[in-house]
């Protein structure tokens, strides 16, 4: 979706067309402004092959390019890449660079930067959940366990011209190297500052990093030699709102402190009927859940998890807290992805059933099972109001729950991947439209992004066998097949799929939208007419 | 006979060219295992 002059909410299809038309009339000056936007929670980092979060994300897009990139239609396009081309049978791949390209610091990109940057990646030392995707690479997996220094696979053949051999072409290379962790660094600035990159990157996007303060804000500036033209705003400044509070959000917005804001949680409707054509919404790749980890006590038992699911009326919680505006997950993949299975119906809201589950694993009545942790990194009114919700439906069936609020988002991600938080609130956001980015990496026993500890080997069979099946109706039922099982499982309990929304200030114009959401939105395109 | 000169030459350079080009779009459907995800505190 593409927001232009007025365009908010006119049919879908119009609002490209309608976004090249202003294009048209767009003024021919330079950058001018400052364009404010919220960020939910710090960044954990702004080094893109570790990112893991989408405060990270949406901050490292607008920093770094790779080679290439998802338009706003999700299809692959050139970046840093010129053009490219691949051998027939898929394995051997030659990518030609700008030629006018530079990094922040003045350095012209060159082909050794790509190798260098793409080997880090694989470098089990930069700790990148991208790794994984370049053990197709010749001679990644040698190098991954240290038994090579370099990546034959990787080579430049002249300053501006990289090639890459594959052993084995299970998707067109290209889309890989769309994901937002394999952007183009510069060695030198890397090496120099280590892990102090994430904190003052240098990359060659639209934006060049200024500043950084924790908890307040991150300023970027336009980069004035972008190899693809001059933003059109001179500075974006991402205002730091620890905890997701939306509505302190919004009034920040209304006293025109904010260029766009997500919509509040007190008087929801007022505002979005009060934005106009200013208000966007569409379907958003994403799901909303709580994870038990299942390494502590009593989580470990499937019948308690179960029964947790079926004490908690989802529905309620999204109609009350959130206005209906989400929509409920009986599955965990989201409309929309390949393999989503409008037939799943899941856990539905049953009390009588819950207090039978927890009678079945030794806990009459609740008897006997300790209070329960639950911690979440938002804090905000919605937030609180689904916790008073869930404290009530556990407590009619006799279970007791605790809340514990880390905003300090590093902080709490630091305890979830240390395995410290017993029930833990957890949002999931596509990168890439296909099931594996949901049930892969967060189910699969090996994937650093499980959580849970959850680990099931006829699951990880399935998700192992339906990341190279070929037949998409094969796949899809792989994938159903292990949504199912994972679900019967209980690792977490799905809440909803987030719809994306927004509103703007009526003067902000050519604001694209994807399905995967805001972290993505190009903001070198956006302007202001004031 | 020049004729035949003419489409023989023309698909031995077919034949032989070892490329695809760039420019052509990639299908959604072909995604498989290529994203990573990103997480949120869920607010």
């Amino acid at each position: 979706m593409t927001r232009g002059r007025g365009g908010a909410r006119r049919p879908l299809l119009l609002l490209p067309v309608l976004a090249l038309c202003i294009g048209v009339f767009a003024p021919a000056w330079g950058a001018d402004g400052v364009y404010r936007r919220a960020l939910g929670n710090d960044p954990a980092t702004l080094d893109p092959a570790r990112v893991s979060d989408i405060y990270s994300r949406s901050v490292a897009q607008q920093l770094f390019d790779g080679l290439v990139h998802f338009d706003h239609t999700l299809t692959v396009t050139p970046a840093l890449a010129q053009h490219w081309k691949s051998s027939r049978d898929g394995l051997l791949w030659t990518f030609t660079l700008r030629r006018n390209a530079k990094f922040h610091n003045g350095r012209e990109v060159t082909a050794d930067d790509v190798v260098y940057s793409l080997t880090r990646l694989v470098d089990p030392r930069t700790r990148s959940a991208a790794a994984d995707l370049f053990l197709n690479v010749k001679g990644a997996p040698e190098f991954r366990e240290g038994r090579a220094k370099t990546i034959p696979g990787f080579a430049a053949l002249d300053r501006h011209t990289v090639q890459v051999t594959l052993t084995e072409a299970l998707v067109p290379f290209v889309a890989v190297l769309a994901v937002g962790h394999a952007k183009i660094v510069p060695r030198e600035v890397v090496e120099e500052k280590g892990d102090a990159f994430g904190t003052a990157p240098v990359g060659t996007g639209p934006f060049r990093f200024v500043k950084w303060e924790r908890g307040r804000e991150l300023v970027l500036a336009a980069n004035p030699d972008y190899f693809d033209g001059a933003p059109r705003v001179a500075r974006l400044v991402y205002r730091v709102f620890p905890g997701e509070p939306f509505d302190t959000m919004y009034e920040e917005f209304q006293r025109g402190h904010l260029e766009d804001t997500p919509p509040p949680n007190r008087d929801y409707r007022k505002a979005v009927a009060a934005a106009g054509d200013g208000y966007v919404k569409r379907p958003m790749l994403s799901v909303r859940f709580y994870g038990f980890n299942m390494r502590v006590k009593p989580l470990g038992d499937r019948l308690v998890r179960q029964a947790l699911i079926h004490a908690i009326d989802r529905e309620a919680i999204i109609e009350e807290a959130f206005l209906g505006r989400h929509i409920l997950s009986r599955g965990i993949l989201p409309p929309g992805t390949q393999g989503y299975n409008p037939k799943v119906s899941g856990y539905a809201y049953d009390p009588r059933r819950a207090r039978e589950l927890l009678a079945q694993a030794g806990y009459p009545d609740g008897r006997g099972l300790p209070t329960l942790a639950i911690w979440a990194a938002a804090r905000n009114d919605g937030v609180l109001r689904e916790h008073d919700l869930i404290k009530d439906n556990l407590k009619a069936v006799g279970v007791r729950a605790e809340f514990h609020y880390l905003t300090d988002w590093p902080a709490f991600l630091r305890l979830l991947s240390e395995g410290r938080l017993p029930i833990f609130m957890y949002a999931w956001y596509a990168d890439v439209p296909d099931p594996d980015n949901f049930l892969f990496k967060l189910f699969h026993s090996q994937s650093s992004r499980n959580f849970t500890g959850y680990a099931n080997q006829r699951v990880d069979g399935l998700l192992a066998r339906a990341r190279t099946e070929p037949d998409t109706t094969r796949r899809v039922e792989l994938y159903r097949r292990a949504e199912q099982a994972i679900l019967e499982d209980a690792p977490i309990l799905p809440m909803w799929h987030y719809s994306y929304e927004r509103i703007f200030q009526p003067y902000v114009r050519s604001v694209e939208v994807s399905g995967l959401g805001d972290p993505y939105i190009p903001l070198r395109k956006v302007w202001l007419v004031k | 006979m020049k004729v035949l000169a003419l489409i023989l030459a023309l698909a031995s350079l077919l034949l032989a060219a070892p490329v695809i080009e760039s420019g052509t779009s990639v299908s959604t459907q072909l995604f498989q295992a290529i994203g990573t995800a990103d997480g949120g505190a869920g607010g």
